[in-house]
């Protein structure tokens, strides 16, 4: 069997779409016909194992206790207020918040069917305060790195071979040309002093190859790494691949 | 001052200011020499200059203020840049803010009681944090005194409307309905 579940907002939703559906007068209700329906709808959201939240089965027994106090007035002659009455007039209400929603989404929504010039000015005055950052920064930067990183309680002596290039090759990748990165999602994860050295001194080496530069927005701000215009090469490379290896083998 | 200067002036303090500019701004800028029917005639007459088909954005009046805007047939256009992604809105949060707009200031209970009981958090939480709506104060004379909410002048601007009273009477959409029964 095949079950259309349409999905709904919440129990009001569903008397909606139950008075819509049978064409009901909102003013007059038939409470026993649209109980048991909701009843049915109820049924169906279990069959197909839906959550039924709360507010569903607080309306369930509302429906209830309408139909029984209908079925009560019906026996008195006196005239009384109609049961129904608060549950129509918010179900009317509802049904005018919707229209109301529903409005709102025809507008001329800004940023979805309307722009606005972005603050141009804002975004001039933010690159004119980048500073550039001295080799020196760096390693006052470094000196807080080593701080924070916390230190095994067991000391192993390990022999790693850590490679500069290798770091280099690593922020290459990792930095997109005239765009900024900021300086610890670089070093994010690394675990030991040795790593962090080689990065270091692979950002000093791409400082010098003017392939990034260091900046900050404002003293103690974050430091960032702004990739330059300039093209990477394999061959800039050669000179400190020699270099590397021997300061590795030295470490051996 | 001629009325030249002064709408070139008043195009130029539009065009750098990054919110609605109001009427006060106009007279604090231009001073006492120039009244206020002068300026609304200018903006009037800036208004109708950019609604032309020539020009790709026009001056809108809206959130108590003026403001250049984009023309909504550009919109296609302008959302190929990647910067300019829609904003979407949730049925649930469309809900919410159509009733805080209506009947702010407003608590969650009430809300929730016109929406049937519906849990209404999340809605709020993503409507203060798009700032279009902010907690306006406490409802006294209920228990435990919780928050009211209303909307903000980001709502207007969203939503480009002059003011709340922008909005149509709530009756209009209620009479909506009736109308379709018959």
């Amino acid at each position: 069997m095949k079950v259309n579940l349409p999905v709904f907002e919440g129990p009001l939703d569903v008397l909606l779409y139950l008075i819509k559906k049978n064409e009901f007068d909102i003013f007059d209700i038939p409470i026993s016909r649209i109980t048991q329906e909701y009843l049915e709808y109820l049924d169906a959201m279990e069959r197909l194992n839906m959550e039924i939240a709360t507010e569903f089965i607080v309306m369930a027994v509302k429906l209830l206790q309408i139909k029984v106090m209908m079925l009560l007035r019906e026996e008195s002659d006196e005239e009384s207020e109609d049961p129904r009455q608060e549950l129509v007039s918010t179900l009317i209400f509802y049904q005018a918040f919707k229209e109301v929603a529903d409005f709102l989404l025809t507008r001329e929504i800004l940023n979805r069917d309307v722009f606005l010039k972005p603050s141009a000015k804002r975004d001039v005055e933010e690159e004119e305060v980048w500073t550039e950052l001295s080799p020196s920064d760096l390693m006052l930067l470094m000196k807080d790195i080593l701080k924070r990183m916390k230190k095994p309680r067991i000391q192993e002596v390990e022999i790693e071979k850590v490679s500069v290039v290798e770091k280099i090759k690593f922020i290459i990748e990792k930095t997109v040309e005239n765009k900024t990165i900021p300086f610890e999602e670089l070093v994010e994860g690394v675990s030991s002093v040795m790593h962090l050295i080689a990065f270091i001194l692979a950002i000093l080496e791409l400082m010098r190859l003017q392939l990034i530069k260091v900046v900050q927005m404002r003293p103690f701000g974050r430091i960032m790494i702004y990739r330059t215009e300039k093209k990477f090469e394999e061959e800039m490379l050669k000179g400190i691949e020699k270099d590397g290896e021997r300061g590795n083998q030295e470490n051996n | 001052m001629e009325r030249e200067e002064i709408r070139r002036i008043i195009e130029g303090l539009i065009f750098v200011s990054d919110e609605p500019v109001d009427e006060k701004t106009f007279e604090k800028v231009l001073g006492d020499s120039v009244d206020l029917s002068t300026i609304r005639g200018i903006l009037e007459e800036l208004k109708l200059e950019y609604s032309s088909s020539l020009h790709g954005f026009e001056l809108v009046e809206v959130a108590g203020g003026y403001q250049f805007r984009t023309k909504k047939e550009l919109g296609e256009w302008i959302r190929k840049l990647e910067k300019f992604q829609p904003q979407r809105f949730s049925r649930s949060a469309m809900e919410v803010l159509s009733i805080i707009a209506y009947k702010q200031p407003v608590t969650r209970a009430e809300i929730e009681a016109m929406r049937g009981g519906i849990d209404s958090s999340g809605a709020l939480r993503t409507l203060l944090t798009r700032k279009l709506i902010k907690i306006s104060g406490r409802k006294n004379d209920a228990p435990g005194r919780p928050f009211t909410y209303s909307t903000t002048k980001k709502f207007l601007e969203v939503f480009g409307l002059k003011d709340l009273s922008d909005l149509p009477p709530i009756e209009e959409f209620m009479k909506k309905e009736e109308e379709k029964e018959v």
